[in-house]
């Protein structure tokens, strides 16, 4: 009984290492790895043939045989796992859309199985390996002594990887993973390219593999080609999300009840038939818990927000919240009780060059837009566009729908490069440099439909935008908590200044994708300011919006400006405008129509042309849209 | 020379097969744009009904055809109970990708529950291999090669000329503006299901053939090639699965002529993530079912 409940807990223990290992990949970072048993193959087999000493036994043949101690076998057999995930992800995942990443890790895995399977000379083809050495060595020992000796041993490494996972999870590069897996677009956006910290995510997964692999080798002292079947990748899969993705404990749970509770429970079901009946059945069990989890519970048993990292920690400053919300007189002018401005509005931190005074001086140029032209296919949307904005104003930019506006702001944010013409920043020539080059020269935007990362708490989707952020390295994570927890208190103190300052105060805690509309596009404006920004672009700020949270962001961008950030912004809404703009550019079919202060725009005959589908008098067809009016 | 001439000739009859699974798959995709993991158990589950009907005295291609009904109905099934409730919360294709590893569990235990994991013998003996020109073919292949190419060539006509074909174009495209411009997208998903069914069971029977042996994980096996035709061809365009599933076919029995036949499937395998590397989109550019 001892022994029965011992070798389960074993079993137990190092399927749970397997399983958090793929909640590193697949919970934290997205990554879809349909393959993760070779991994773990990969890992038992290095053990092996590195702890066995050479073959001896004719017709028996293995590589290397080095005679090396245990827990350098081990150790190596997970830095070959390791290794092999990451020339997996060089090859393949960065490239490739992460449903079908899926796909190519199979590919790949399956060509090793064949490798392994086939080819004698590497771990003996199909007949596999046996008699691998003990760790106790030569020392004569029972059975349920060295089943608790490998207890202790799994135990000790399952609680490393656990808190190793606890503590990713709660640095700077656990947050960039969940965001990265959230939304790609965002973290690009903000400065940081997505496959640094998925590669080593993936290594790390890939590792704890490779650990599991051997120490169930040297538990079993067996292993042959099918005991690494695709099907053990699905049913750790199964375990990871009907556990709860994302979530360690819900990974130990996943292991424990889907895995080793349903194998003992099927041991108890009489056989009715063919023999492989009752594993059948466990099967189907498993496929019905799989597809129902997802449907009825996606986040699994114990979700991610179940975590006490998401609980609230701090009280919010409530009363300036209130003010702010409540304080737009019935003209809609900025009010004067308004908060201060947060420092990380203010402060220039990040960036070498002093940045100039609120009140800069006229024709300090921040932006200088020359010549750019961009087509879709065929379809031009901006062309030969030409105008500089100056440092600290805020600066309209409207026109008719397919006036270029947007792509000039997807150009402008790098997204796009611009196929011909120059952008320059603070004199220095940024076209097609990429988002992420771009964020760091300090550009950050706001999008055309608000995005947030939903799964996140609003704080956490603010902080990821800070630069600079010294817990994102993976070492620096792990091992150096000291060097990036007072940055990180300081961050998470701006933010929730920021998003006091926004009016978001009660909703610091809550997963972004609860957020109303409106509420979206305030943290869009609190996120980007984290990002410290010299130049910001808003897309369509207030589309969609309740007119008097269109006030807040009015005030708020105009004090944004004044604190010395230079503003770009999309709007249809011309009370808004008249608000916030110092002036306007008006676009129309890609090329800059006018620009000066909003009244003399209305003015402006052109204007009225492009507003109203007409040019010089010539009918050009019945789309029409009000000058005037509101969204 | 004529040692490759005849691999090509095996190539194009494994190419035929997988084309009509390729094709099979790609059809589902496009108008739902997620990899039905399930699918290899779908060819399997094909293939038995066929060769249990087969088995009780049915005709052979009245067999398939049985085949096909039944695989199609299952695809339905999957559809409206599994598939459609997440499609119309509009998950990440992931997550359907998931939820169709439920699905294979399901389905594949199933067949192992109902028909046992032995292996069958499901062969047709319709006489000696025959040389034509360089290649040496037997009537089962010939019969396959032209029940694929008039499959796909019925799909064609379809698709381009029939009121449903468009119907499932439209969808494919934009399934929201298909929808305001009056089509009933569940139906025609729904249909699409049910053809891909059919040309699903098509390609157990064929692969089974090919190997005159059928266990409840022969489509399993072959999934993950099958999807590697689908990606080279360009995601959700099926005559791009055609083509890929040409290279894949040609390739597998061309290598395996040349060297260990043991490594056929690896190589092929490891041709298309080489290609994936350079053409992440597909060796097929164009947008949309039909260019």
């Amino acid at each position: 009984m001892l022994y029965f409940l011992t070798d389960l807990l074993v079993l137990g223990c190092i399927n749970s290492i397997m399983v958090v290992g793929l909640n590193l990949q697949y919970g934290y970072g997205g990554l879809l790895n349909f393959a993760y048993y070779i991994y773990v193959a990969l890992g038992a087999y290095i053990a092996a043939v590195t702890t066995m000493g050479p073959s001896t036994t004719p017709g028996i043949s293995y590589a290397l045989g080095w005679t090396l101690p245990w827990w350098a076998g081990l150790i190596i057999g997970g830095l070959v796992s390791a290794a092999f995930g990451t020339l997996v992800f060089l090859l393949t995942v960065r490239r490739l859309r992460s449903d079908y990443l899926a796909i190519v890790t199979v590919a790949v895995a399956f060509i090793v199985w064949n490798l392994i399977d086939t080819y004698q000379p590497l771990f003996d083809g199909d007949t596999g390996l046996f008699n691998v050495p003990q760790i106790t060595g030569s020392a004569n020992i029972s059975t349920e002594g060295y089943s608790a000796i490998i207890l202790a041993v799994s135990a000790v490494c399952l609680t490393v990887f656990v808190w190793l996972s606890r503590r990713i999870f709660r640095s700077p590069f656990g947050r960039l993973l969940r965001s990265i897996r959230e939304d790609e677009q965002v973290t690009t956006a903000f400065g940081r390219a997505s496959w640094q910290p998925q590669i080593a995510v993936f290594t790390i997964g890939s590792f704890l593999a490779g650990i599991a692999g051997g120490l169930l080798i040297f538990y079993i002292s067996a292993w042959s080609p099918s005991a690494f079947l695709p099907l053990e990748s699905f049913i750790l899969l199964a375990a990871l999300i009907v556990g709860g993705s994302g979530n360690y404990w819900g990974s130990l749970l996943g292991a424990f009840v889907l895995i080793e509770g349903l194998g003992e429970i099927s041991r108890y079901v009489p056989s009715f038939g063919n023999g492989a009946d009752v594993g059948a059945l466990r099967q189907v069990v498993i496929g019905l818990v799989l597809i129902l989890m997802l449907r009825y519970r996606p986040e699994g048993i114990i979700p991610e927000r179940w975590l006490k990292w998401y609980r609230t920690r701090e009280q919010p400053p409530a009363p300036a919240a209130a003010a702010a919300t409540a304080s737009s007189g019935p003209d809609g002018e900025p009010s004067a009780a308004a908060p201060p401005l947060p420092a990380a509005a203010r402060a220039a931190a990040p960036f070498p060059e002093p940045r100039a005074a609120a009140a800069a001086p006229d024709g300090d140029v921040l932006l200088d837009i020359r010549g750019v032209a961009y087509s879709y296919g065929g379809a031009r949307a901006v062309a030969d566009c030409s105008f500089s904005i100056g440092r600290g104003t805020v600066t309209g930019l409207i026109g008719p729908n397919g006036a270029g506006k947007s792509t000039l702001v997807e150009i402008l944010s790098g997204r796009l490069a611009p196929q011909s013409g120059e952008v320059l920043l603070d004199g220095r020539s940024v076209g097609g440099l990429g988002p992420v080059v771009l964020s760091r020269l300090g550009v950050a935007r706001t999008f055309q439909t608000a995005r947030v990362l939903p799964r996140l708490p609003v704080i956490e989707n603010v902080m990821i935008a800070a630069p600079a952020q010294r817990g994102e390295g993976p070492l620096a994570a792990v091992l150096w908590q000291r060097g990036w927890r007072d940055q990180e208190a300081a961050l998470r103190k701006e933010a929730v200044e920021l998003l006091g300052w926004l009016g978001l105060s009660s909703h610091l805690d809550r997963p972004a994708g609860s957020l109303s509309g409106g509420q979206r596009r305030l943290m869009e404006i609190a996120r980007a300011l984290m990002a410290r920004p010299r130049l910001l672009l808003m897309d369509e700020p207030t589309a969609g919006v309740y007119p008097e949270t269109s006030q807040l962001i009015a005030r708020r961008v105009r004090e944004i400006a004044e604190a010395g950030v230079t503003v770009l912004l999309i709007a249809h809404n011309m009370a808004f405008l008249s608000w916030v703009a110092d002036d306007v550019v008006v676009m129309a079919e890609g090329r800059v129509l006018t620009r000066g202060p909003l009244e003399q725009a209305r003015e402006h005959k052109d204007v009225i042309a492009a507003y109203l589908g007409v040019a010089a008098g010539e009918p050009r067809g019945p789309r029409a849209s009000s000058v005037g009016g509101g969204e | 020379m004529s040692h490759l001439l005849q691999a090509i000739g095996f190539g194009v009859v494994t190419a035929s097969i997988v084309a009509l699974a390729a094709v099979a798959v790609s059809l589902q995709i496009s108008v739902t744009n997620f990899f039905n993991f399930a699918f290899g158990d779908f060819m399997s589950f094909g293939a038995y009904v066929a060769w249990t009907a087969n088995r009780e005295g049915v005709n052979f291609f009245l067999s398939v055809l049985l085949g096909g009904i039944a695989v199609g109905l299952l695809g339905m099934l999957a559809n409206h109970l599994v598939f459609r409730p997440f499609m119309r919360r509009r998950v990440r294709p992931v997550t359907l990708l998931i939820a169709g590893v439920g699905v294979s569990f399901v389905v594949q235990d199933a067949l192992i529950l109902i028909w046992s994991p032995a292996p069958r013998r499901f062969s047709l003996n319709l006489g000696q291999a025959m040389h034509l020109g360089p290649f040496l073919l037997t009537p089962g292949d010939l019969i396959m090669i032209g029940a694929s190419a008039v499959l796909l060539l019925l799909l064609h006509l379809m698709l381009t000329y029939t009121k449903f074909g468009k119907a499932i174009r439209a969808t494919s495209n934009n399934i929201d503006l298909a929808q305001s411009c009056g089509i009933d997208s569940d139906r025609v998903i729904s249909l699409t299901w049910f053809i891909a069914g059919l040309l699903t069971a098509v390609a157990g029977v064929g692969l089974v053939l090919q190997e005159s042996t059928l266990s409840p994980t022969t489509g399993f096996t072959e999934l993950f090639i099958i999807f590697g035709a689908v990606i080279l061809g360009g995601i959700g365009r099926p005559y791009g699965a055609m083509l890929g599933a040409l290279i894949v076919g040609v390739l597998t029995e061309v290598s395996g002529a040349y060297l260990n036949a043991a490594y056929k499937t690896s190589i092929a395998f490891g041709v298309v993530v080489v290609l994936l590397l350079f053409r992440p989109q597909g060796l097929i550019k164009a947008r949309g079912l039909i260019s």
